[in-house]
C-alpha cells in the first residue's frame, strides 16, 4: 500500500482538461476562421475566373452576334465545355431575344434572367452578365450561370481536413498535457506526504488518519476488517517539563521507531497529536484476537530507552476498537478507539482495553450529562447544601461547607458524584465553581441579615478554577456582588488539586490571602501529604479526610496518625477540621487529639438553606451556653464562633 | 487554298431575327440591298488599316461606291455613322487613283474590268464585291438561300497591307489564303 488515497492527481487531470481545452478552442477558431476565409477567396476567385471567361467569349462571339451567325455563336458557347464549372451559357441580342444557349446538363430549359451586367450571387449560384459590345456599343448580353456547389463540396472537403489535422493536434496537445500532469502529479503527490506527515517522528499525521481510514473502510468492503489502535503515552508531559522538547522529541521518535518495527508490515502508524499515536492494523489475527495490540505494544515499549542520556521506561494506555463491529465509519472507529483508551486511562497507566458498546453508552451517558449540566447552569437547577462545622471543644457553630446538589427536573436531586466528574472533564466545572462561590457569598450575607452574622462558609474549588487566575476573578466576583465580607467565605481544595501546579497556585493562594480569604486542605491524608508544601502554602487549615476518622477510636493506627497530623498542624499554626465523624466515641477521641473543628452527621448532614437555618434555631435553644472556642492563632479576629445563648 | 465550310444551321437561321441583332438593324429588313448595305458597315469593323494608328480620330473613313447602284441610298443612310473610332464617309467611287481617296471600295456588276488598273499595288484599301468576281476584292458578298455570306480573299487583303479579323474569318463561307 503506497501513496495518497485522496486528492491524487487532481491538479494534474484540472490542468490536463485545461490544456486540451485550450487547444480545442485554438483549433477551433483557428480552423474556422482559415476555412471561412477560403470559402471567401474561392468565391472571389470563382467571380473573378467567370468575369475573365465571359470577357474572352464575349470577345469572341461579337462578330457572331453582329452577323447574325448563330451557328457561329453557338459553337463559341459550345467551347464552354471544357469549363466545368459553368452549367449554362446564354448570349442574348439588344432587344433580350436569345441568339444561343449553352446547358452542360440537358435539364429543362428554365427561364433567363434579366440580371444587370456583372456578378450576382445568392446561395446556390453565381449569375455573371457580361455585356458584349463591339466599336463600344452594346449588341447584345452574354449571361453565365456558376452553380456554387462545387465550392460548398471544397469548403467540405477543406473542412474535413481541418478536423483532421486538428485532431491530430489534439493528439500532440494531449501527449505533451500527459507529460506536464505527470509532473504535476509527482509534485502533488510531494505536498500530500509533507501535508500528511509528522515532521517529528516521519509518520503520517493527524490528516492522514481520516483520510486512510476512509480509504481502508472502502476497500474492506466484503473482506474482514481491520483494527485501530489508539496509544497514549503515559507520563510523557513530564518528560517534556522536565527534560525538554527536545528529548521529548526524541522520545516520540524512539516509540514510533518501536511501533512500526513491532507492527504487522501491511500496518500504519500515526502520530495522532502530543503523545497520542494511532495505528491502523488490518491483519486478520489481530481482528480476531484484540489482546495481541496490547501485548505487542506493550513490550515495544516497554524496553528500556536512553533519550539524551536520561534512561527511561516508556508506558501507555491502549485501546483498541474494530471495523466494523465498534464503528460503521472511519469518525466512529476512531471514536471507539479513543473511548477504550480512556477507558484504559482510567483504569490506570500502562493498561489496555477493547472497545465494548458499554464504553459508547458510558459516553453517551457523559455526553447527556454535560448537556443537561449547561441547561441546569443557565436555568437555576443547581442548589447549596450546607453541613455544620462545629468547634470541637465548645460546640458552637463554626460555620458550614457549601456542597452541590443539581435539582434535576427528571431525575429529582443528584449527588456531586453523579454530575463532577462531567463538569471537570468538559470544563463546565469552571462556571460551576463561579456559580457555587457567588451563591455562597449570598448565603453568607443573607445568615447575617437574619443574624447569624459569625458564619464561616467553606467552599470546594477544582484544579481547573486555578488555572489562569480564574479563581482570583471569580472570588472577587462573587464578593463585589454580593457584599460578603471576604474572611467568612472559606476556600477549600484537595491535595492533588494543589500539587498540579505548585508555583501558580501559590501564587493564586497568596492572592485570595491577601483579600482576607482563608485557605483549607481538604481531604487531608489521602494525597502526598507532603510537609514541604504545608510549609510553603500559605493555608489555614487541614481536613483530615474521613476515611481516618471512620475507625476511630478502636483502630490505633489511625489514632496514631490523626494525632499526629494534628500536632504538626498546630505546630505549623493550622487550624484541624474533623470529617465524617458519626459518632460521640469518634468525637470524644478527635476532641482529645485537639482537634479543633468537627464536621459529620454526628452533627448535622447537608441540609437546604431552610432547614439549615432551622438547625441553627434548634441548635441555639439545644445548647445556649455554649463556650467560646478556644484562642486561634488569629488572634485580634473577631470570634468566628457563632454566639449561643 | 482552303474552304472553311459553315455548318448549315448558319443558313437555316431566320432573317428576320438575325437582322435585329446587327449593330446597324435596318427597319426595313427584308430587302436585300438594306441587308447587304449593313453588313457593309459591318466588315469595316472587323478590317484592320496599315495606317490606323497614326490615323487622327476625327477623320473620316472613306467608302467609296458607285452612286447608280443599288446600295447606294441605303449606304447613303449609314452617312456619318461611326466605324469605330471614325465617321463614315460615302463618296462616287472616283476616276483616277482610287486608293489615295478611299479607304474601302465597293464594286458592283460592271466595274471590275478597270478596277486593277485603277489600284496602286499596295495601296491599302478594303475591297469588298457584291456578287461579282472582282480582281483583288477581299470579300465577295453573295446571296444563298435569302441569306447573305461572303468569302474572304485573305491573300488579296495581304497584298493591300489590310488585316481581317479572325472573328470574321469565322464567319466567312470560305477563306482563301
Amino acid at each position: 500500500m503506497t501513496g495518497m488515497p485522496t486528492g491524487k492527481g487532481v491538479l494534474g487531470r484540472r490542468l490536463t482538461r485545461l490544456a486540451l481545452a485550450a487547444s480545442a478552442l485554438a483549433l477551433l477558431v483557428a480552423g474556422s476562421v482559415l476555412n471561412v476565409a477560403l470559402f471567401l477567396i474561392a468565391k472571389q476567385g470563382l467571380v473573378q475566373e467567370t468575369t475573365a471567361q465571359a470577357q474572352v467569349i464575349a470577345a469572341n462571339i461579337s462578330a457572331a452576334l453582329l452577323f447574325t451567325d448563330v451557328q457561329a455563336a453557338a459553337e463559341t458557347l459550345n467551347s464552354l465545355e471544357r469549363s466545368p464549372g459553368i452549367a449554362r451559357a446564354t448570349l442574348t441580342d439588344a432587344h433580350g431575344t436569345v441568339v444561343a444557349d449553352y446547358r452542360r446538363a440537358a435539364d429543362g430549359a428554365a427561364p433567363v434572367g434579366r440580371e444587370r451586367p456583372g456578378a450576382t450571387l445568392d446561395a446556390r449560384l453565381l449569375v455573371f452578365v457580361q455585356s458584349v459590345q463591339v466599336s463600344g456599343g452594346e449588341i447584345g448580353r452574354l449571361r453565365f450561370e456558376v452553380p456554387l456547389d462545387p465550392l460548398y463540396r471544397r469548403a467540405v472537403v477543406f473542412g474535413a481536413i481541418t478536423l483532421a489535422a486538428a485532431a491530430l493536434a489534439m493528439l500532440l496537445s494531449y501527449l505533451l498535457a500527459v507529460g506536464v500532469r505527470r509532473d504535476v502529479d509527482r509534485v502533488e503527490r510531494r505536498l500530500d506526504e509533507l501535508a500528511y506527515l509528522d515532521p517529528v517522528t516521519g509518520l503520517f499525521n493527524r490528516h492522514a488518519v481520516r483520510e486512510h481510514l476512509i480509504d481502508y473502510i472502502e476497500r474492506a468492503q466484503g473482506r474482514h476488517g481491520f483494527s485501530v489502535v489508539t496509544l497514549d503515552l503515559d507520563g510523557f508531559k513530564v518528560i517534556n517539563d522536565t527534560l525538554g522538547h527536545h528529548v521529548g522529541d526524541e522520545v516520540l521518535r524512539e516509540a514510533a521507531r518501536r511501533l512500526l518495527a513491532t507492527l504487522h508490515p501491511e500496518a500504519r502508524a500515526y502520530r495522532f497529536g502530543g503523545d497520542e499515536f494511532v495505528l491502523i492494523c488490518p491483519t486478520l489475527a489481530g481482528f480476531r484476537e484484540p489482546q495481541r495490540f496490547g501485548h505487542s505494544v506493550r513490550t515495544a515499549l516497554g524496553e528500556p530507552m536512553r533519550a539524551s542520556g536520561h534512561e527511561m521506561v516508556l508506558s501507555g494506555s491502549i485501546g483498541v476498537a474494530r471495523f466494523p463491529i465498534d464503528g460503521q465509519s472511519a469518525d466512529e472507529v476512531l471514536l471507539a478507539s479513543d473511548m477504550a483508551m480512556n477507558a484504559a486511562k482510567a483504569a490506570g497507566k500502562n493498561s489496555f482495553s477493547v472497545f465494548d458498546a458499554r464504553l459508547r453508552d458510558a459516553t453517551q451517558h457523559r455526553l447527556r450529562i454535560e448537556t443537561e449540566l449547561r441547561r441546569a447552569l443557565r436555568e437555576g437547577e443547581l442548589r447549596l447544601f450546607y453541613q455544620p462545622v462545629v468547634e470541637a471543644v465548645s460546640g458552637g457553630v463554626y460555620g458550614a461547607e457549601a456542597l452541590v446538589r443539581w435539582q434535576h427536573p427528571q431525575r429529582g436531586l443528584l449527588l456531586p458524584g453523579e454530575f463532577i466528574d462531567v463538569a471537570e472533564t468538559s470544563g463546565l466545572i469552571v462556571p460551576l465553581g463561579g456559580w457555587v462561590l457567588e451563591e455562597a457569598a449570598r448565603q453568607v450575607v443573607r445568615w447575617q441579615a437574619a443574624g447569624f452574622d459569625a458564619l464561616q462558609l467553606a467552599v470546594n474549588v477544582s484544579a481547573r478554577q486555578l488555572r489562569g487566575a480564574q479563581l482570583g476573578v471569580q472570588y472577587r466576583s462573587a464578593i463585589a456582588a454580593t457584599g460578603c465580607p471576604a474572611e467568612r467565605l472559606e476556600i477549600e481544595m484537595t491535595e492533588h488539586t494543589l500539587i498540579e501546579d505548585l508555583d501558580e497556585n501559590m501564587r493564586v493562594l497568596n492572592d485570595l490571602r491577601s483579600l482576607g480569604a482563608q485557605i483549607a486542605i481538604d481531604d487531608f491524608g489521602t494525597g502526598l501529604s507532603s510537609l514541604a508544601y504545608l510549609k510553603r502554602l500559605p493555608l489555614n487549615k487541614l481536613k483530615i479526610d474521613r476515611s481516618f476518622v471512620r475507625d476511630l477510636p478502636g483502630d490505633h493506627a489511625d489514632v496514631a496518625i490523626v494525632g499526629a497530623a494534628i500536632s504538626m498542624a498546630q505546630a505549623l499554626g493550622l487550624r484541624v477540621v474533623g470529617e465524617g465523624v458519626e459518632t460521640e466515641a469518634q468525637l470524644d477521641t478527635l476532641r482529645s487529639l485537639g482537634c479543633d473543628l468537627i464536621q459529620g452527621y454526628y452533627y448535622g448532614r447537608p441540609m437546604d438553606a431552610a432547614q439549615f437555618e432551622t438547625w441553627l434555631r434548634e441548635r441555639r435553644v439545644a445548647h445556649p451556653g455554649a463556650a467560646a472556642r478556644p484562642p486561634r492563632r488569629a488572634a485580634g479576629r473577631d470570634s468566628k464562633v457563632m454566639p449561643i445563648r | 487554298m482552303a474552304r472553311i465550310p459553315i455548318g448549315p444551321g448558319l443558313r437555316r437561321a431566320a432573317l428576320a431575327a438575325c437582322l435585329c441583332a446587327l449593330l446597324v438593324p435596318p427597319a426595313w429588313a427584308n430587302e436585300e440591298a438594306t441587308l447587304k448595305a449593313a453588313i457593309v458597315f459591318n466588315l469595316m469593323l472587323y478590317a484592320q488599316w496599315p495606317a490606323e494608328p497614326a490615323a487622327p480620330a476625327t477623320a473620316p473613313l472613306v467608302l467609296c461606291a458607285d452612286a447608280n447602284s443599288k446600295l447606294w441610298p441605303h449606304l447613303r443612310a449609314l452617312q456619318d455613322r461611326a466605324v469605330r473610332q471614325w465617321k463614315l464617309s460615302l463618296r462616287e467611287t472616283p476616276a483616277g487613283d482610287v486608293g489615295k481617296q478611299c479607304q474601302a471600295l465597293l464594286v458592283e456588276d460592271g466595274a471590275s474590268a478597270a478596277l486593277p488598273a485603277r489600284l496602286g499595288a499596295g495601296t491599302p484599301l478594303l475591297v469588298v464585291a457584291d456578287t461579282v468576281r472582282a480582281e483583288g476584292a477581299m470579300v465577295t458578298l453573295e446571296m444563298v438561300a435569302g441569306r447573305v455570306v461572303f468569302d474572304v480573299d485573305l491573300a488579296a487583303a495581304r497584298r493591300a497591307g489590310m488585316q481581317i479579323s479572325s472573328k470574321l474569318l469565322r464567319l466567312a463561307r470560305s477563306v482563301r489564303e
